[in-house]
């Protein structure tokens, strides 16, 4: 048995889906066939089912880094190789609106626990087949997203440096969370697949702004659905590759 | 007129290969038609020519950070928007060999030129679209290449510590090299796409072996191929999007 999650590790599908909030980890339940609550100790949520025959697992990991490594590491210890957060992020660009979606094609490490794994010198970046898979997920449910640089640090209320953040603008950074640094280094250091898509619940200006909640909640639910997809792209493609070796 | 490379603007196309090596940079050059030699000042040889009717530049940067900072931040005084890196590498894992391709997925920041435009936490990853149209381009060519992570420095003789080697293997990065590093940071803050693609001219064990030259050599065509055709389809999409590549 782990030391946090505490269930049996049968009930761990190797394609989990990692959201922060334990409210959208029972959202994306209600996507699978057949749902089945598995535990609930130190707010790790669970839920494990199937989409079209493929076991998959939700997992709320909460916010910030140490909880996502705690998580994801009892997780893999019980079998899981293939993650999504599927979360949500403020934004740092004036083009972005409440209910957008973001794939997160690599992270600024602005958090502290992935640098007991590797040097911050090393890329966050999500798996390349998880990234390629959320893009064609996207695609084929006809969702618009956008792809490019995440932020994730370790704290929600501090102001930080204006001029830092100027600077980030500047250079393009979409999205700003708290949990995708360090799903993505773990992930990459123990030789897992990972890859992490936002709804936006904000804008450049304005932090959770009530005018947008209902935006968000649709953004959300397309987040999951792209997710879900994905997921389900991932593991058709593992299933023809181990058919391929096999013969 | 830039500082270091010294030519017509008017002669450098938005779409550049970035070889380091001049010699690279003269065989690409010999896949364009009509290439044309545009400047040889400070080392930095480059041609542009036509690709499928499609103007395309060629320039070497050198080896490591600051040649290439300074080279690929005046193509983009001069256009340029579109980089991919035609480079060589060695590697840290068993199942890679001399003339294997090496598609980039990200690098881990060992060098120093980058840490004066982003802070180290910040991800030296190539454009998504352009990462995309170098493996689709890999594919279509019939050419298997590896699909990873890879680290840039700034020095090759360096003294190796080997717990350093032991790490990098285990989180799973393919290729060692000494430029990419600064060309996705400073794209980043450029604004530029920007890919890279590599032949090992080693193994896990052997730097450089002579057995495996002529491999090298094979790989080394094999990437040039790939980022040709690559290079193509993106301009194709820019001409789809914008309908024009210029």
């Amino acid at each position: 048995m782990e030391f946090h999650i505490l269930c049996n590790p049968q009930d761990i599908a190797p394609y989990v889906f990692v959201p922060g909030d334990p409210d959208r980890a029972k959202k994306i339940a209600a996507h699978f066939d057949s749902p089945r609550f598995v535990s609930d100790t130190r707010g790790y949520v669970i839920y494990t089912g199937t989409v079209e025959g493929i076991p998959m697992t939700v997992c709320a990991t909460g916010m910030g880094g140490p909880q996502v490594a705690i998580g994801i590491e009892e997780l893999g210890h019980m079998g899981a190789h293939t993650f999504i957060r599927v979360g949500s992020c403020g934004t740092l660009q004036d083009d972005i609106m409440p209910g957008d979606v973001i794939i997160a094609s690599g992270v600024v490490r602005a958090g502290a626990t992935a640098n007991r794994y590797l040097p911050p010198a090393f890329p966050a970046v999500p798996h390349f087949d998880v990234l390629t898979a959320l893009i064609e997920a996207a695609g084929r449910l006809a969702l618009p997203v956008q792809v490019g640089i995440d932020w994730s640090g370790d704290s929600f209320y501090a102001e930080g440096d204006p001029l830092y953040w100027a600077k980030m603008k500047q250079v393009g950074v979409k999205s700003a969370e708290m949990e995708a640094d360090t799903l993505f280094i773990v992930a990459n250091y123990r030789g897992w697949r990972a890859g992490a898509l936002f709804a936006s619940d904000g804008t450049s200006k304005e932090v959770k702004p009530e005018w947008g909640a209902a935006s968000f909640r649709a953004g959300e639910e397309n987040e999951i659905r792209i997710a879900i997809e994905a997921m389900r792209l991932i593991a058709v493609a593992d299933l023809a590759k181990q058919k391929q070796e096999g013969r | 007129m830039e500082f270091h490379i010294q030519c017509d603007p008017n002669d450098i196309s938005r779409y550049v290969f970035i070889p380091g090596s001049h010699d690279r940079a003269k065989k690409i050059a010999a896949h364009f038609t009509d290439a044309k030699l545009v400047n040889q000042s400070r080392g930095y040889l480059v041609y542009t020519g036509l690709v499928d009717g499609i103007r395309m530049t060629v320039s070497s940067t050198g080896m490591g950070g600051p040649t290439t900072a300074i080279c690929i931040e005046e193509l983009g005084h001069m256009g340029a928007d579109t980089m991919i890196r035609v480079g060589s590498c060695g590697t840290f894992q068993d199942y890679v060999t001399c003339g294997d391709v090496v598609i980039s997925t990200g690098t881990y920041r060992d060098g120093g030129t980058a840490n004066t435009y982003l802070p180290i936490e910040f991800p030296a990853v190539p454009d998504f679209e352009v990462t995309t149209a170098l493996v689709r381009a890999a594919r279509s060519l019939s050419i298997p290449a590896h699909v990873g992570l890879g680290t840039a420095g700034d020095a090759f003789y360096a003294p190796r510590d080997p717990a350093r080697r032991e790490l990098f293997k285990q989180a799973g990065i393919v290729s060692a090299e000494m430029e990419s590093d600064t060309l996705y940071i400073v794209a980043a803050v450029r604004g530029w796409r920007t890919g890279g693609v590599y032949t090992s001219d080693g193994t896990a064990k052997e730097t450089k072996p002579a057995w495996g030259e002529e491999a090298f050599r094979q790989g080394e065509e094999n990437t040039i191929l790939i980022a040709l055709e690559a290079m193509k389809q993106i301009a194709l999409a820019d001409l789809r999007r914008k309908g024009s590549v210029e």
